[in-house]
C-alpha cells in the first residue's frame, strides 16, 4: 500500500481520495475508521456503501461478530468493530447498554423494568432494547444525572 | 471480562477490609485477624460463583432464581468454611438447627441486598428518564 500526502495550504477542505482495483475488508475498515472522525459512519447495504451521519444513528449491535448500524428504518452493516466504535464515541451521547450494543442516547425515550427484572429501553421509532443492569450507571454518567 | 471481574473483586475485597477494620477496633481483639482470613477465602469462592453466575447468566433465565442459587451458595460456603476453620461443630440436633438457622439468615441477607440493590436500580431508572423526558422536551423547544 503506498501512502502519498500532498500538502498545499490554499486547500479548503481536506479531502480523501482512495484509488484502488478492489474494494478489500481491510480497505473498508480504513474508511470506517476515517468516517469515525468525521462524525459519520461507513455501513454496507446491498453492496453499496453509505456515509451514515451520527445523529441518525439510533444503535449499533454486535452480532456474531458482526457490528450492524440501525438508523429509523434501515440497517446497515459496518465495518468498524464495536469497541473501535465505543472509543470514538466516548465523549458523546452514545454509550454502551448491554455486552453488545452502544446506543444513542438521545434516540432513547426511556427505560423500564419488566416483571423479571429486565430492563427495556425504549427508543424514539418505538423499538425496544435491552439495557444490561451493569450498565446503568455508565447511562447515568453519559447523561450527566 | 477479566477486568470486569477484577474490578468487581476488589471492590469486593476492599469492602469486607473496612468491615473487619471497623469489626477489630469494635472487638478490641488481635486474635480477631484469623477472622479475616476466614472472610477472605469465603468472598474469594462466593465472589467467583456470583460474578459469573449473574455474568453468564448461568442456571436459568430468570434472575430472581440465580440470585436463590447464589444466596444458598453463599450459605453453604460460609458454613463449611466455618466448620473447615474449626469455629463450628455439629455434634448434635441443636447444633445442625442452630446451624439452619444461621442459614436461613444469611439467605434472607443476601435476598434482602438484592432487593436493595433493585431499589437502587430504580431510582437511577427515574432520574434517567427524568432527564431523557427533559432533554426530549429541550429539543422539541
Amino acid at each position: 500500500m503506498k501512502i502519498t500526502i500532498h500538502q498545499d495550504p490554499d486547500v479548503n477542505e481536506t479531502e480523501i481520495s482512495i484509488t484502488c482495483s478492489e474494494m478489500t475488508s481491510e480497505l473498508q475498515e480504513i474508511i470506517a475508521n476515517i468516517c469515525l472522525f468525521e462524525n459519520t459512519f461507513a455501513g454496507k447495504k446491498d453492496g453499496a456503501t453509505f456515509f451514515i451521519p451520527m445523529k441518525d444513528i439510533y444503535y449499533f449491535e454486535s452480532v456474531d461478530g458482526t457490528t450492524f448500524i440501525y438508523t429509523e428504518d434501515e440497517t446497515y452493516e459496518a465495518a468498524a468493530r464495536l469497541y473501535k466504535i465505543e472509543e470514538t464515541l466516548h465523549n458523546s451521547k452514545f454509550a454502551r447498554i448491554s455486552k453488545s450494543v452502544i446506543a444513542n442516547l438521545s434516540k432513547m425515550q426511556s427505560i423500564t423494568p419488566e416483571k423479571n427484572s429486565r430492563l427495556i429501553a425504549r427508543l424514539t421509532n418505538g423499538e425496544n432494547i435491552l439495557v444490561s443492569r451493569q450498565y446503568v450507571s455508565e447511562i447515568k454518567k453519559k447523561l450527566g444525572v | 471480562m477479566s477486568k470486569a471481574y477484577w474490578d468487581s473483586f476488589l471492590k469486593t475485597m476492599g469492602l469486607i477490609a473496612i468491615f473487619y477494620l471497623v469489626l477489630s477496633l469494635v472487638l478490641r481483639d488481635g486474635n480477631q485477624i484469623r477472622y479475616f482470613y476466614l472472610m477472605t477465602y469465603i468472598t474469594v469462592l462466593t465472589h467467583f460463583f456470583s460474578f459469573f453466575t449473574f455474568r453468564l447468566k448461568l442456571f436459568s433465565g430468570h434472575i430472581w432464581v440465580r440470585r436463590m442459587i447464589v444466596s444458598i451458595f453463599d450459605a453453604a460456603v460460609m458454613m463449611l468454611m466455618s466448620i473447615l476453620f474449626g469455629y463450628f461443630h455439629i455434634d448434635n440436633k441443636k447444633h445442625l438447627l442452630t446451624y439452619g438457622v444461621a442459614a436461613v439468615f444469611i439467605i434472607v441477607f443476601c435476598c434482602f441486598s438484592f432487593y436493595l440493590s433493585d431499589k437502587i436500580v430504580k431510582q437511577n431508572l427515574e432520574r434517567i428518564n427524568q432527564k431523557l423526558a427533559d432533554e426530549a422536551e429541550g429539543d422539541m423547544e
